[in-house]
């Protein structure tokens, strides 16, 4: 056929249709992502570049001062007030009780339910394997070295350690260098408590750092004259080091004849002397305040004996402060020294609840996987109501469970302005999104349905006050106002009060939220549903109603996010919930003063964890939930 | 001008009479001394051009538009205000909606058998078996468990009618249902709605298949500026129209 020229017949298909295809492999590979990514364009380029840079610099400095710096003590000794607060702690087993079924139930509802994936659930194991790892590193990995840094004028308070017979320590000497309080960003490395009666570290190091920008710090002026002594439980010395400038930098190895406790010791012979010296302690245990490990360390080597204070006294206290103090750590140190020190422990303590927890949680998975994949669908929804039943219960019988029944000797009565940390966060929050809901979904009616009149006008008039108003006005409302109004809301529990605060304020949200998704469902749907003659109540709870809810999931989960973070404002009501209980925990006990930074990212982390969830859940409910209108 | 009426004798009694219905849209006079009565077991087609009021009056029958001035009468009963009596009227009268309007968070065995289930009051056994069998009488069985999203626009209208005849209505209204179809769908509705004319059934029927409306109508209606224009047999409609704007519309469209 001449190529030029078209005849009468211009184009048909050969009678086979051709087969579908896959499409093609996506094979871009990684320099072809970034480049169409991260640097389509020069601008985009620099933005990238910028941001990395900066996300790596932030990620760097909170992961270098959480796993290097920071003291995690305070969370590991106060674990049961961020938990439940001042709950009496004879029945703590109420709580656990709850807890096991909320995670059970949790199980069954991913099971059967959100359907999560095998790998997903294998994943959550191989964590809970790992978390009985840790203790286990931590024992290979040697003790870190304990690094002390001594006034050449006054010495130290005694500092005690542990050892087995036959155990040795060495001990080294260190000059403090110009260097390391002259630069203003290093960390002042392994920095202890130098002068007793200060308040920390920190002080110290801004006392020597402020001297040092005055001028008055000479720390080239190096004239030692202390002794160093290694003391056992009696104050019998078992070695004497005499410190002086030559004897820096020589390890000294002193062998522990018994076991049991001992001390080291400094005293100063000339009260002229100047400069400060590391004293560098290899090859014992770390002093802990870990609670569990100082119980165990008790039970092993019996209590610790008194030894010579820096004053002259014999006490036990002053090591202890010294001890304490020794806590307040504000050097760095290695990943290694973390994971003894502090991963361990708290891994131990909630190994054991976390296994538990993922065990219930992983039969009841596997229930609800039977149950969804190897019964009949009638079966099914039965159980689907059931799950749902237990859930809804679990909210009036985990208070009633909480708080008590009056006159009960097997659950006596604990008052809720006891109530504290998670607990009450997950009570209040959990409440208010379980009764907002349905409260949210007849204000909305109420609203919308202009020929209830009155009614109507009443719903209006609520949501425009309450969304009006901020949320504190409110729980303060309730907790000082309500009770001059209405003779008898006094005697009502402070967070009952503060429940029902929280949960109007996100009824009104969320009864907003409803109106809006009701206004999208098109007029169509009301017509057909009339035309079959269904009543009006039936047309808005089997047809308009399950729809407009499916399309406001988001925004109402993003508004039961945003309460979950709100009830912290109960803290201002003198109600200690897992954020208010950080400040009962640090004013309450001197000693955790200085970790409050530790103890807020702690529940920072916490708080994020459980709106992460919440938002997964959301995504869920809009990819396979309730009512999916299927495209 | 009275319009021309022919009655069919072969039909029953009059099921639906609409008597010098006037209804107004605000200012907009939507529907003009509109007279019309149909037998039972007739098919009634309502055509015009856009806007003559053809929609509204069929909305009328099942009061999803209410009428300001004169009377409807379905099936013996007066349509007014009351309640009761609306939904009890509405029950007998099926309705397909150009949009289709199926409800897209139920499968479309669901939305076939929830008004059995909470009007009719059946079992739900019961319900899904007459869901199945008009489900095969419009051709589309095996889809009874998908949603209407996964359907095509023919099949989500077949289900529509499905899910109308479920209540065994007396009369079935249909609102230009091939309107929202692509070309090569509409077929497979108007033989849906054929058969469902050939087995009796009282139909009035807004469309602009002019195919349908020769082929299967008992009467044909021609509505203009809110006013009834023209009433006549579909040989007599197409081929002998009386008035001059019948003949215009005929002109235009043919």
């Amino acid at each position: 056929m001449n190529q030029t020229e078209y005849s009468n017949l211009v184009y048909v298909a050969p009678k086979d249709a051709p087969p579908s295809r896959k499409p093609p492999a996506y094979t871009i590979g990684l320099r072809g992502w970034l480049l169409k990514n991260l640097f389509s364009t020069r601008w985009n380029g620099a933005l990238s570049l910028f941001l990395g840079a900066f996300l790596v610099w932030f990620v760097w400095s909170i992961g270098s001062w959480s796993l290097l710096k920071a003291e995690w003590t305070v969370i590991n000794n106060n674990l049961r007030l961020l938990l439940v607060g001042q709950y009496d702690q004879t029945q703590l087993g109420r709580v656990t009780a709850i807890t096991l079924v909320m995670v059970a139930l949790s199980g069954l509802s991913m099971g059967l339910w959100t359907r999560v994936a095998r790998s997903a659930f294998l994943g959550l194991a191989v964590v809970v394997v790992l978390l009985f790892l840790v203790p286990l590193f931590s024992v290979m990995l040697p003790p870190p070295p304990i690094r002390y840094l001594v006034s050449a004028q006054q010495g130290m308070e005694p500092y005690a350690f542990v050892a087995d017979a036959g155990d040795s320590v060495t001990l080294s000497f260190e000059q403090l260098t110009l260097d390391a309080v002259a630069s203003p960003t290093a960390p002042f490395n392994g920095f202890l408590e130098a002068k007793p009666g200060l308040a920390n570290s920190r002080t110290v190091f801004n006392d020597l750092r402020t001297a040092y920008q005055a001028q008055q710090l000479d720390l080239s002026v190096f004239d030692l004259a202390f002794e160093v002594r290694v003391v056992d439980a009696t104050e019998a010395v078992i070695e004497t080091i005499e410190m002086t400038g030559d004897t820096l930098n020589v390890a000294h190895t002193v062998t522990l004849p018994a076991k049991g406790w001992y001390a080291l010791e400094t005293s100063t012979s000339n009260p002229d002397a100047q400069g400060y010296v590391w004293i560098i302690l290899d090859g014992v245990e770390t002093f802990t305040t870990q609670a569990k490990v100082e119980a165990e360390r008790i039970a092993e080597y019996g209590e610790m004996p008194p030894f010579i204070c820096a004053d002259g006294s014999v006490s036990v206290d002053c090591v202890r402060e010294a001890a304490q103090r020794e806590l307040r750590y504000e050097g760095t140190r290695t990943f290694s020294d973390y994971l003894t020190i502090q991963l361990s422990p708290f891994f131990q303590d909630i190994a054991m609840p976390t296994f538990i927890g993922v065990l219930v949680a992983g039969v009841g998975w596997f229930v609800g996987n039977l149950l969804y994949w190897r019964t009949a669908k009638p079966v099914q929804q039965l159980a689907s109501r059931i799950l749902l039943m237990g859930w809804l219960l679990l909210l009036p019988v985990s208070w009633v469970v909480f708080r008590g029944i009056e006159g009960s000797s097997q659950l006596a009565v604990v008052p809720s302005s006891l109530w504290g940390g998670l607990m009450l966060t997950l009570i209040l929050t959990g409440t208010a999104l379980v009764l907002a809901l349905p409260i949210g979904i007849l204000l909305a009616l109420g609203r919308q349905n202009t020929q209830l009149g009155a009614i109507s006008v009443a719903c209006t008039i609520f949501i425009e006050v309450v969304r009006g108003v901020p949320l504190i006005t409110i729980l303060f409302f309730a907790k000082l106002i309500l009770p001059f109004f209405i003779s008898g809301t006094a005697d009502i529990e402070q967070a009952v009060r503060m429940s029902v605060g929280l949960t109007l304020f996100l009824a009104a949200y969320v009864a907003e939220i409803i109106r809006g998704g009701l206004q999208i469902i098109p007029k169509g749907q009301t017509e057909a549903a009339q035309a079959l003659g269904l009543s009006g109540g039936w047309t808005m709870t089997l047809i308009i109603m399950p729809q407009a809810l499916r399309a406001v999931i988001p925004a109402i989960m993003s508004q039961f996010v945003s309460l979950f973070k709100d009830t912290t404002l109960v803290a201002v009501v003198g109600l200690f919930e897992f954020f208010g209980i950080i400040d009962f925990i640090v004013n309450g006990q001197q000693q955790y003063r200085p970790y409050v930074r530790e103890a807020y990212l702690f529940v920072g982390l916490v708080y994020f964890i459980i709106s992460f969830v919440m938002s997964a859940i959301s995504r869920r409910l809009e990819q396979t939930g309730v009512g999916v209108a299927r495209r | 001008m009275n319009p021309v009426q022919s009655t069919p004798t072969d039909m029953g009694d009059y099921i639906i009479e609409i008597n010098n219905v006037n209804k107004w849209y605000g200012d907009f006079h939507v529907l003009k001394d509109v007279n019309l009565k149909v037998r039972e077991r007739e098919v009634v087609v309502v055509i015009g051009p856009s806007g003559s009021g053809k929609s509204t009056l069929i909305r009328c029958v099942n009061r999803l538009e209410e009428h300001q001035e004169g009377q409807i009468i379905v099936d013996k009963t007066e349509l007014t205000n009351d309640v009761a009596n609306i939904n009890t009227i509405r029950r007998e009268i099926g309705m397909v909606f150009q949009q289709f309007n199926l409800f897209p968070h139920l499968t479309v065995l669901e939305n076939i058998t929830l008004a059995q289930r909470y009007v009719r009051r059946r079992p739900r056994k019961e319900a899904e078996d007459t869901a199945m069998s008009l489900l095969k009488r419009v051709g589309i069985p095996e889809q009874a468990r998908k949603y209407p999203g996964q359907l095509s626009g023919g099949q989500q209208q077949r289900v529509a009618i499905a899910r109308a005849l479920a209540m065994n209505p007396k009369i079935m209204l249909f609102d230009e249902p091939t309107s929202a179809l692509d070309p090569e769908m509409i077929k497979e509705v108007l033989d849906v709605m054929k058969e469902l004319a050939l087995s009796g059934m009282t139909m009035m029927c807004v469309t602009h298949e002019m195919g349908f409306a020769r082929e299967v109508a008992d009467r044909v209606v021609f509505m203009d500026s809110g006013r009834v224009v023209e009433i006549g047999t579909p040989e007599h409609f197409f081929t002998d129209p009386q008035h001059e704007r019948t003949k215009l519309f005929l002109n235009q469209i043919l």
